[in-house]
């Protein structure tokens, strides 16, 4: 190696050579799906009206994106002990992974655009991505305890997320624009808020590397929370069976997230909201921010979502890689889990566990979707009192049922798929048996019919969940009536989903709806076989 | 390997032929083992050598690739509940939550013991002086090993298998974890499996012994049968030698000329007899430590 810094970067990508194509892959595999199953109807993405899909696309990868560049480059303390500069280490981390992530943003971008003729901006989007990046980094290198964590990432993301939406003019409310021109303001913005992270990651790392401890005003307050916590939400009995034990450890650890960052996003929103109103003297600012924000809000749990399915990977540890452990780099096998021992040393069984992780995810988006429901009837109930017209919100030609079906299938069913299907996927990946054919068919046939790749999803889902169902049935981890009913309802959530869409767009709805009711009911059948396989690897 | 047929009726653990490979590394080579119900057996081998693998198979954390393994005669990946309930375990990694305070995962974890026994577990914590109140992350490693033994203990289990228990620990802490070992096997038919590095520990403690090398059994018997079967002798040959004779059970020579030192195994009768045929005499005479005969097997093997 002639530098550190190309040693660094070897060990890198050496390290990490299968799940640097991963991300991008989970990354890009929801737009193409949905944007393959649009152009079976000859439409134009380069229309305003396809400017939310755009934005949520964007969003959505590069939040992907972003966890995956962090999670494969893993601690930095790990080179604490090694003879590199400080800075040598921050610009590795700081530099290379805002470079690689905006690499992959652009690709991706770039890959919907020849696929789809889209002609979607590129720049604007790997600038925002360079800016939040850049932003992060003082709260991501050195772990920042969580409240803290979570308020702090809050303000970023709503600074951060307000300059791109701004930018399109989602928020303003007169006229939706893609954001073709960068102008001298978008680059200065960008120039302080990456001039800034990267200052102040170095002084946090500088000052992590040499064992002092920042205590910062929001740290003593979680101190003083953390007492009040031991003294009264302490567990201080027992449980009266396993799996609701295993319910709460679930809880506790990984799908809690979701409930937590719905309200303080909600929190947040409606404070804004009311300031708003408030300062401007006009309850239809406040009316219209509270509903885009709520949306906003809704789709962030997809991606928090999808968090809380690759915190199950590293809680769990389901993993093939190679993975960091303490301050070196070890070649682990594939069963060697961070809590992975104490886990499955317990006597249960992974049928029971299973259960127990399906339970706290459906206990999280209930609450989750409780809080949503309580922001929409508090709006409905100040709409209702200032005699505001609903319909400058929601289309006239849509129906309340409509709504409400596609808004508890996407906002309920899917992130339930998102937190489950992990397990199933790395199940599918470790067996390899008919991963690789179906990659390399769909590879193909996305390329001479785009709308392949949705219906080439629901046959693959379709195909695993009868695998998996055939199996626990085998294993006696379900009862026949059990099956039925699962397997009913998700029938019945497809067919509900495909009547509420408009008729004449039958062929996407279906694939949609049948994609979203297989991955909704896969869990019940996949993460007991997935469990019992990661435990016996 | 001279008993562990008769043995078979009352084992514990009963592996035959157990094979396994991660990718093109192989781990363990037809490994057949049979584990006695009570006594310690202890678990010795080089880094790499195998025996987490064979602990993760005795506790069902991977499933046999080829040959079988019986853990109270059923397979632990078929029937992890039965099993699991039975055993104590503390790994190596000692990877508990560390979110948790130390009465809760003491709460949590009870749950899934129906014989927990509430009343040691209280005297366990004092014992090793854990703060109810502290989350396991704020615990020093040789606090959270103590927890991690409170749990493996706490259930009174009939196998308590410890893996690696005292790697990276003070002396403080390692006394505590054999005195849980001593403790255990007080409590009449419970049998206790660890796997150490610290051979001073294996030879104060168990009463069986298996050496395991790049995935197989070299040696397996009970410690004091294997102690006396391995001898020192250093003999003086009448003429010198560039190169001493072999002699019966010869595992190693070192020496020059008329002085030469012998690593023998077997009877001690025969190997005193066959040196005096080739007019050696016996200068020293010594049993090894188990440290020696360690090293011995792995050089040889």
């Amino acid at each position: 190696m002639h530098t550190i810094t190309a040693a660094m970067a070897w060990e890198y990508f050496a390290r990490n050579r299968w799940t640097l194509l991963l991300f991008p892959f989970v990354a890009n595999l929801m737009p193409i799906f949905v944007l393959g199953a649009l152009s079976g109807y000859n439409v134009n993405f380069g229309s305003k009206e396809f400017i939310g899909i755009y934005l949520g696309f964007v969003l959505y990868t590069t939040a992907i994106i972003g966890i995956g560049v962090l999670m494969t480059q893993g601690s930095i303390s790990r080179f604490y002990l090694k003879p590199l500069s400080t800075t040598t280490m921050v610009n590795f981390f700081f530099w290379g992974g805002g470079a690689l992530a905006a690499a992959e943003i652009a690709c991706s971008i770039a890959i919907w655009n020849n696929l789809f003729n889209a002609n979607w901006p590129i720049a604007g989007p790997v600038l925002f991505a360079i800016a939040l990046w850049g932003s992060f980094q003082p709260l991501l290198r050195v772990p920042v305890k969580s409240i803290s964590g979570i308020i702090t990432a809050g303000a970023i993301v709503a600074g951060v997320g307000y300059w791109f939406l701004s930018r399109h003019d989602e928020l303003e409310g007169h006229g939706k624009n893609f954001w073709h021109n960068i102008s001298g303001f978008d680059l200065l913005f960008a120039v302080v808020a990456i001039s800034v992270g990267y200052g102040l990651t170095l002084w946090r790392v500088r000052w992590d590397r040499s064992g002092r401890q920042l205590m910062t005003l929001t740290d003593r307050i979680e101190e003083a929370f953390e007492r009040w916590l031991c003294q009264y939400f302490t567990l201080n009995h027992t449980f009266s069976s396993p799996l609701r034990a295993h319910r709460w450890f679930d809880f506790q650890t990984r799908t809690f997230m979701l409930p937590l960052v719905c309200f303080l996003f909600l929190g947040a929103i409606w404070s804004i909201a009311l300031g708003m109103a408030a300062y401007n003297q006009d309850h239809k600012i406040g009316i219209e921010v509270i509903f885009s924000c709520t949306n906003i809000t809704a789709f962030a749990q997809l991606i928090i979502a999808f968090v809380i399915g690759m915190v199950m990977i590293q809680g769990y540890q389901w993993n093939s890689g190679r993975k960091m452990r303490g301050q070196d780099q070890v070649a682990m096998k594939p069963s060697e889990y961070r809590i992975g021992h104490y886990l499955h040393s317990l006597p249960i069984s992974p049928t029971h566990m299973a259960r127990a992780i399906l339970q706290s995810a459906a206990w999280s988006i209930g609450a989750s979707t409780l809080l949503m429901s309580l922001s929409l009837g508090l709006l409905w109930a100040w709409m209702s009192l200032t005699s505001f017209n609903v319909h400058t919100l929601i289309k006239p030609d849509i129906q309340f049922w409509q709504l409400a079906v596609i808004g508890v299938s996407f906002y309920v069913f899917l992130p339930f798929a998102l937190m489950n299907n992990i397990a199933t996927f790395t199940l599918v990946v470790n067996r390899q048996v008919w991963l690789p054919p179906f990659i390399i068919g769909t590879v193909i046939l996305i390329a001479v019919w785009p709308l392949f790749v949705g219906l080439a999803l629901v046959a693959a889902v379709l195909g695993l969940l009868t695998y998996c169902t055939i199996q626990c049935l085998k294993r006696k981890d379900v009862t026949p009536l059990a099956t039925a009913t699962i397997w009913s309802f998700g029938v019945i959530v497809s067919i509900a989903l495909a009547l509420s869409f408009r008729p004449e767009d039958w062929r996407i709805a279906s694939v949609i709806a049948a994609s979203l009711g297989t991955l909704t009911i896969l869990p019940f059948f996949s993460l007991p076989l997935a469990l019992q396989y990661h435990r016996t690897t | 390997m001279s008993d562990s047929t008769n043995l078979s009726s009352a084992s514990v653990v009963e592996i035959q032929r157990l094979s396994r490979s991660f990718g093109a590394k192989r781990a363990l080579h037809e490994v057949s083992l049979s584990i006695p119900r009570g006594g310690v057996f202890g678990l010795i081998g080089g880094n790499g050598a195998g025996k987490t693998t064979l602990i993760k198979h005795i506790m069902g954390m991977h499933y046999a690739q080829s040959g079988s393994v019986r853990v109270f005669g059923m397979d632990p990946v078929a029937h992890p509940v039965e099993v699991l309930g039975r055993i104590g375990y503390m790994s190596e990694e000692r990877d508990i939550p560390n979110w948790m305070r130390v009465t809760e995962i003491m709460n949590y974890t009870q749950t899934f013991y129906p014989a927990w026994d509430t009343k040691y577990a209280e005297e366990l914590r004092e014992m090793f002086d854990l703060d109810p109140k502290q989350r396991i992350r704020n615990l020093s490693r040789g606090q959270a090993a103590r927890v991690c033994l409170l749990l493996a203990l706490a259930h009174r289990p009939e196998l308590l298998v410890l893996d690696e228990p005292s790697s990276g620990l003070d002396p403080v802490v390692r006394r505590d974890i054999l005195a849980a070992i001593v403790r255990t096997i007080a409590d009449e038919g419970r049998t206790v499996i660890f796997s150490s590095h610290l051979l001073d520990e294996v030879e104060r403690l168990a009463d069986r012994v298996a050496m395991i090398h790049d995935g197989q059994i070299i040696l397996h018997d009970r410690l004091d049968t294997i102690k006396e079967s391995f001898h020192r002798f250093t003999l003086r040959f009448e003429q010198p030698f560039n190169e001493a004779p072999l002699i019966l059970g010869t595992i190693e020579r070192k020496g020059a000329g008329h002085e030469w030192t012998y690593f023998c195994r077997g009877d001690r009768d025969q190997l005193i007899q066959a040196a005096r045929t080739l007019q050696a005499e016996i200068v020293q005479e010594t049993l090894l430590s188990l440290d020696d005969i360690f090293v011995c097997n792995v050089t040889r093997s």
